[in-house]
């Protein structure tokens, strides 16, 4: 078997974390909130696949039932998400769009873009490079 | 081609995280970069997922629903999964357009147009009752 470089040439240490050192995929959903006035920041870390999805989707039911002007999910620690949880932001996006409250997804991962590319959901949202710039452009 | 990782699981969904722990601990061991186990991770959560949501009668656990197997040859790895749910070819499914905007775009069903974009190939078939898929993910021209 021909032995293996341990990173490609062109390694990116913002895309790839070491290898040898990695456990990326693993971890379990985390979803908290808070709000500052009316606007609603959800941020989630972990995992988001069929087996938590129905924890996310209850988590940003709780944020509807009081319906905040505008939502931020900001997805910095999210390190997995498959389809079952791109159908949960479909839902919510979907949702947002009827009652006419802008949502800005925040601090895509470089392997979740990849996958909102592949789905083209990276046209669908409205999506900001970070935090700080989603919170102004929703009040702006 | 090198010694397989397996793993067996239940027809229940909270055993989905055990392939991301198997394929990591399969990618450290080959030293494959964090986006190949991203990458068949994704395929192979979203096949288990199918075959546990729509190929078994939700009410009868089988201990072993779906196998997994995960092999490295000279260029790729090689995954098979194969389930003894009802016969379901994933390749049937008609093609995503991902190019509807929100309104227009169908909740569900991106899961199969996810394996087909991150594998490098994708094959069916049905034996001795089991549906088993053959995927393919090339690991020497990770950009």
């Amino acid at each position: 078997m021909p032995k293996r470089t341990a990173a490609p040439a062109n390694f990116n240490i913002d895309r790839d974390i070491p290898v040898g050192k990695a456990i990326l995929l693993v971890d379990n959903l985390g979803v908290t909130q808070e709000r500052d006035g009316t606007l609603a920041v959800v941020c989630v870390r972990g995992r988001i696949d069929s087996a938590t999805s129905v924890q996310f989707e209850a988590e940003l039911d709780i944020v509807f039932a009081d319906p905040p002007d505008a939502l931020i999910i900001d997805l910095t620690d999210l390190n997995y998400m498959s389809s079952a949880g791109l159908r949960v932001l479909l839902v919510v996006a979907k949702r947002a769009r009827a009652e006419e409250r802008p949502l800005i997804l925040c601090n895509l991962a470089p392997g979740i873009r990849e996958v909102f590319d592949i789905s083209g959901f990276s046209t669908i949202f409205e999506i900001a490079a970070t935090r700080a710039e989603a919170e102004a452009r929703v009040r702006g | 081609m090198t010694q397989a990782y397996k793993l067996v699981l239940r027809n229940r969904l909270e055993e989905i995280p055990r392939i991301a722990e198997t394929v990591e601990r399969f990618c450290l061991r080959h030293e494959l970069a964090p986006r190949i186990a991203m990458h068949l991770t994704l395929a192979l959560d979203e096949l288990a997922t199918n075959a546990i949501s729509h190929g078994f009668a939700p009410d009868i656990a089988h201990a072993d629903a779906i196998r997994l197997s995960l092999t490295l040859d000279d260029d790729a790895v090689q995954a098979v999964i194969e389930d003894r749910g009802r016969p379901f070819d994933p390749l049937s499914v008609p093609p995503t357009d991902t190019g509807l905007g929100l309104e227009a775009r169908a909740v569900g069903g991106l899961g199969v147009h996810l394996v087909r974009e991150v594998m490098d190939e994708v094959r069916y078939e049905r034996t001795n009752g089991l549906n088993r898929v053959y995927l393919r993910k090339r690991c020497d021209n990770e950009k």
